[in-house]
Order: C-alpha cells, then sequence, then structure tokens
C-alpha cells in the first residue's frame, strides 16, 4: 500500500514537470493559500454603469415576498427572477451596527413601492445579508422591524460577485428591455434621508433612455 | 497513467474551487474601516481544556468598561450566564461577533440570562472598540491584569497571551452547561448559541 502511493506521487511528479496548466494551478493554490482570510477590504464595489451580475440565493420566501417580486416558490433564487424595471439593493450584515439606521428609509421606499401609482410594479426594493445565517435575519428583521424580503448569502458568493463591498452599500440597478442589468446608482454608507435615493429612483424612471 | 493524471488535476482544481468559494469576509461595516488589523489565519484553537460541562464554573472578578467590578457568583441563583471570550479588540471577527450579539437581546431575555463579554485587553482600548460598535447591552470586562488569569482559569488562553474564541453557558447553579472552544478564524453561529440556551429549560 505504501509502495504503491510512493509511486503514484512520483508518477505524478514525473508528469507534473511537463504539464504547464498544471503548475499554474498549484501556483494559484498557493496564491490562495496565502492570501486566505486576507479578503477583508473592497475589491472594487460596483459604480454607475457597470453591468450587474446574477446573484443566486437559497431563501425560501414567505407568500407575500414572493408575491411582491414576482417569483414561484423554488428552492433557488435567481436575481434574474425578480420582476421590475428597477432595484433597490442594500447590502448590508447584522454585525453592523450603522446598518440599522437605513432601515426606516428602506421601510419607507419599499411601502411606497406598493402603494404609489407612480412606483408600484417599477420598483423592488430587496436586502441582501452577507455572512449572515438565517436565524440572524430572522431576529434582525424582527428587531429592527424590516419589512422588505432579505435574501441571505452566509457564503459571500453574491458579496464577492459584487466587488466585496463595506456595508451598509445600496445600489439601484435597472434593467433594459432587452434584459440586460446595469448598476445606475451606487452609495457607500448610511443615508442621511430618504430624499437623494427618491430623487434618483424618480429621476431614473422618468428618464429610463434604454428602456424607452 | 492518463487517468491518474487527470484524476490528480480535477482534484487540485476542486480544491481550490471549494477554497476560494469559502473565503469568508470579517470586519467589513462601514465604521471599522481602516481600523481593523488583520492577524491572517491562526491555528484553530491553541490551549488545553480545563473545564467540562457538568464542573463548576470557576468564580472571577473582572473590571468591566463602565467602572464597576462584575464577578460571576453576583449572577448565582439569578441568571444564567453567558460567557464569550475573544481573542482581541481590532480584529475582524472580534469586531462582528459582538456586535452580532445586540440583535439576540430578547433572545437572551426570554432564558433568563446574561451574556459577559471577556478578552485580555485592557479596559481604556476595550472603550474605544466598543464606542466604535455604537453600543453593545452587555457587561464588557477586561482579563488585563493579572493578564489573562481568568482565560487561564477556563482553560482558554493561547500561548500568545490572548485567549480563544470560546463561549461558556453556565446555568444559575454555577454549573457549566456547554463548551464552545471555537476555532479562533471563525465566528460561532448565533443559532447553536440560541439553541444551547433553549436546553437550559429542559
Amino acid at each position: 500500500m505504501k509502495d504503491r502511493a510512493l509511486r503514484f506521487w512520483f508518477e505524478n511528479w514525473r508528469s507534473l514537470r511537463n504539464k504547464k496548466p498544471v503548475f499554474l494551478l498549484l501556483g494559484i493554490c498557493l496564491f490562495a493559500f496565502f492570501f486566505h482570510g486576507f479578503v477583508t477590504a473592497e475589491v472594487k464595489p460596483p459604480g454607475a454603469g457597470d453591468p450587474f451580475p446574477d446573484l443566486i440565493f437559497k431563501d425560501t420566501l414567505s407568500k407575500e415576498q414572493r408575491l411582491y417580486l414576482g417569483i414561484p416558490k423554488k428552492k433557488s433564487l435567481s436575481f434574474r427572477m425578480f420582476q421590475g424595471e428597477l432595484f433597490l439593493l442594500e447590502i448590508f450584515n447584522t454585525f453592523c451596527t450603522s446598518c440599522p439606521r437605513n432601515v426606516p428609509i428602506f421601510n419607507d421606499i419599499y411601502l411606497k413601492s406598493k402603494k404609489d401609482p407612480s412606483l408600484k410594479g417599477k420598483i423592488r426594493v430587496i436586502s441582501i445579508a452577507i455572512g449572515n445565517t438565517s436565524k440572524e435575519v430572522e431576529l434582525y428583521r424582527k428587531e429592527q422591524k424590516v419589512l422588505y424580503p432579505i435574501l441571505t448569502d452566509y457564503e459571500f458568493a453574491a458579496h464577492k460577485a459584487l466587488g466585496t463591498p463595506r456595508v451598509p452599500f445600496t445600489i439601484i440597478v435597472e434593467k433594459d428591455t432587452q434584459g440586460k442589468y446595469t448598476v445606475a446608482y451606487s452609495h457607500q454608507g448610511v443615508h442621511e434621508n430618504i430624499d437623494e435615493i427618491m430623487c434618483k429612483i424618480r429621476d431614473l424612471l422618468k428618464q429610463p433612455p434604454s428602456r424607452q | 497513467m492518463m487517468r491518474w493524471k487527470s484524476r490528480f488535476s480535477l482534484a487540485i482544481f476542486s480544491a481550490l474551487c471549494a477554497f476560494l468559494c469559502s473565503t469568508a469576509v470579517y470586519g467589513i461595516s462601514e465604521q471599522f474601516k481602516g481600523k481593523i488589523y488583520h492577524p491572517g489565519k491562526l491555528k484553530p484553537v491553541d490551549s488545553v481544556s480545563k473545564l467540562k460541562v457538568g464542573d463548576n464554573a470557576p468564580d472571577f472578578i473582572l473590571p468591566s468598561i463602565l467602572g464597576e467590578k462584575i464577578s460571576l457568583s453576583q449572577y448565582r441563583q439569578k441568571k444564567n450566564v453567558v460567557i464569550s471570550f475573544v481573542p482581541a479588540a481590532w480584529t475582524p471577527v472580534c469586531s462582528d461577533q459582538w456586535p452580532g450579539y445586540n440583535i439576540a437581546k430578547s433572545i437572551f431575555d426570554k432564558h433568563d440570562a446574561i451574556l459577559l463579554g471577556i478578552t485580555v485587553d485592557n479596559i481604556p482600548t476595550l472603550y474605544a472598540w466598543t464606542g466604535e460598535m455604537g453600543a453593545v447591552w452587555f457587561p464588557v470586562l477586561s482579563d488585563f491584569w493579572p493578564h489573562g488569569a481568568v482565560a487561564e482559569k477556563y482553560g482558554v488562553l493561547r500561548s500568545s497571551g490572548v485567549s480563544e474564541r470560546a463561549l461558556f453557558i453556565i446555568d444559575k447553579r454555577g454549573i457549566i452547561r456547554y463548551i464552545d472552544i471555537h476555532d479562533i478564524n471563525e465566528r460561532p453561529r448565533l443559532e447553536v448559541l440560541v439553541r444551547e440556551l433553549e436546553k437550559l429549560e429542559k
């Protein structure tokens, strides 16, 4: 058994010497090993005009939340499934002590997006909790009285796809008639009031060149 | 031979994907930008356990950042106690873990439990650090001097002089009901603690 293992490693070592792609993979592995755990700051958070990646979630949403987002009951959710023209996204986590300050503003916009005729059906308010479990999100929702849907990103996959922004981070995503998703606005930090963000939403809905 | 080589390459590639996909990101709240020291990946556990579930919890008296002295025995017959040892102020995982307990206060209240946060940092450091968090609802205690004496008593003092990332649940009789000497590089999941608190009533 020991001989067989030794022979396996020896034979593979000999073959590795002639295999550049394998060496490249090993190099990447070593790089990843040394930098694992150091990925702690922003890479490049998205800004206006940047393409918005598709994001996948495994949350089980309530019937009300599914109706709001216009999606069927599924085990896996894709951002591309959500109905609407604009998406107001809040990236946060439950450990962030400044993040709750955004909740009343996002709750307000969420209620407007359901009741205001000029916004109804056009904008969806969604939150993504990075690094959080569903239990943590449940407690945060209850504690902070969050009304809008919160999706969990426990493995930080969505966070990485979005350039690992610090939290809270706000993005407005615009969907054009070709089904292309683009970042129309981004904001780092807490919002002082609802005005700036509502102004931006109304502007985007009034003059949507890509959607005309 | 070719089959072995392709399997070998596939194994390396799969390991790489799993490794990169599992990279957790801690301490990224806006308020900590530029203020967090990243120690890199550390040995998961670097101490020898001295206590086990069912033991009497060693008593201690430590100063809190509010200037009072807090002892474990003051909660005897009154409150269940959760002790959260975290390694150090101004580090990524710890800076997430304690604010994370802010949303769980109702859970602690429901189980008649108090949380005591302990590190080996001194009072001024802890005061500044927890101030940056906004506020935490539980007593924050300094095990600075004699350095790490309580951590040592609980078997969670690492060879570098900081404590492990450890959780102890102690019931109203002073008996240890749960111990989690956690991987120092990772944040303990809140639901596990909640589940253990629920067991206290059984």
